[in-house]
């Protein structure tokens, strides 16, 4: 969980609580919480680096070595059930 | 005064004032944080997330994909009488899957250069946005082709993801 994503769970929950507890010192607290978490968490969000926007790109793995595993497989299983080639 | 400052309403108000203090002093490094850097999001953010969007529900894909050739294949043994027929069994489920994974390994190419081109902007600082809607209409491309090399295998291929078609679709990005 990025830095973001923590600030802004937080929020969330400061912002849950200050809907559950009586009016009061609590429920102030709980929405100053709730919208300071807020900020910061946009905050966290504007401080990411341009490399460090791209680094979380999720890249496609290949999928050739896990081909070549199947095949591999499939001649295994060919061996156990009919024993090896002749 | 003791009595005023141990009072439960001058500590409420005490809270209070201290949170208002903090808020503006945060609003105001907002502030300073959108003219320093702009609040929306840049081209490049764009382009990342929907990069990001697009490369995870590739990668879901070819699983499903991977998956579907495994059962093919262990099924084409376990069903043979004998061990031509498994052999052929195999060979037959190999060529049937061939181009569905030729297909998806060309998205995973060009969904590739996509993000390289990206993170090269990244580090050189430069933004070639008509390059990067040419290269994202590209995915969408490949990703055509993916689609009718898995359904014709009866695999349920997953579109391309909406923000991928509005981003290429609202630039005008030719393949």
């Amino acid at each position: 969980m990025t830095l973001s994503e923590s600030l802004a769970a937080i929020s969330s929950i400061a912002q849950s609580a200050s809907f559950a507890v009586p009016p009061g010192v609590a429920r102030d607290v709980a929405a100053v919480i709730h919208a300071a978490a807020g900020i910061s968490a946009r905050l966290a969000q504007q401080g990411r680096t341009r490399t460090q926007i791209v680094e979380a790109i999720r890249r496609v793995p290949d999928i050739e070595e896990r081909i070549a595993e199947q095949d591999a497989e499939a001649a295994r299983l060919i061996a156990a059930r009919f024993g090896e080639e002749p | 005064m003791t009595a005023t400052l141990r009072s439960a309403e001058f500590q409420r108000k005490a809270g209070i004032a201290a949170g208002i203090a903090w808020l503006v002093s945060m609003a105001g490094l907002t502030l300073a944080a959108c003219l320093s850097g702009g609040c929306g999001a840049s081209a490049l953010q764009v382009h990342a997330g929907v990069a990001d969007i697009a490369g995870q529900t590739i990668t879901a894909s070819g699983e499903q994909l991977l998956e579907q050739r495994a059962r093919d294949l262990r099924a084409a043994v376990e069903e043979a009488p004998a061990r031509d027929v498994a052999l052929a069994g195999v060979e037959a489920v190999q060529t049937r899957y061939a181009p569905a994974v030729a297909a998806y390994d060309a998205l995973r190419l060009t969904h590739d250069a996509y993000v390289e081109t990206l993170v090269l902007a990244a580090a050189g600082d430069l933004d070639d946005v008509a390059r990067w809607v040419r290269l994202a209409s590209r995915v969408v491309a490949s990703w055509a082709a993916w689609s009718t090399a898995g359904r014709a295998l009866g695999l349920d291929v997953i579109d391309p993801p909406a923000e991928l078609l509005v981003l290429t679709s609202i630039a005008g990005g030719a393949p």
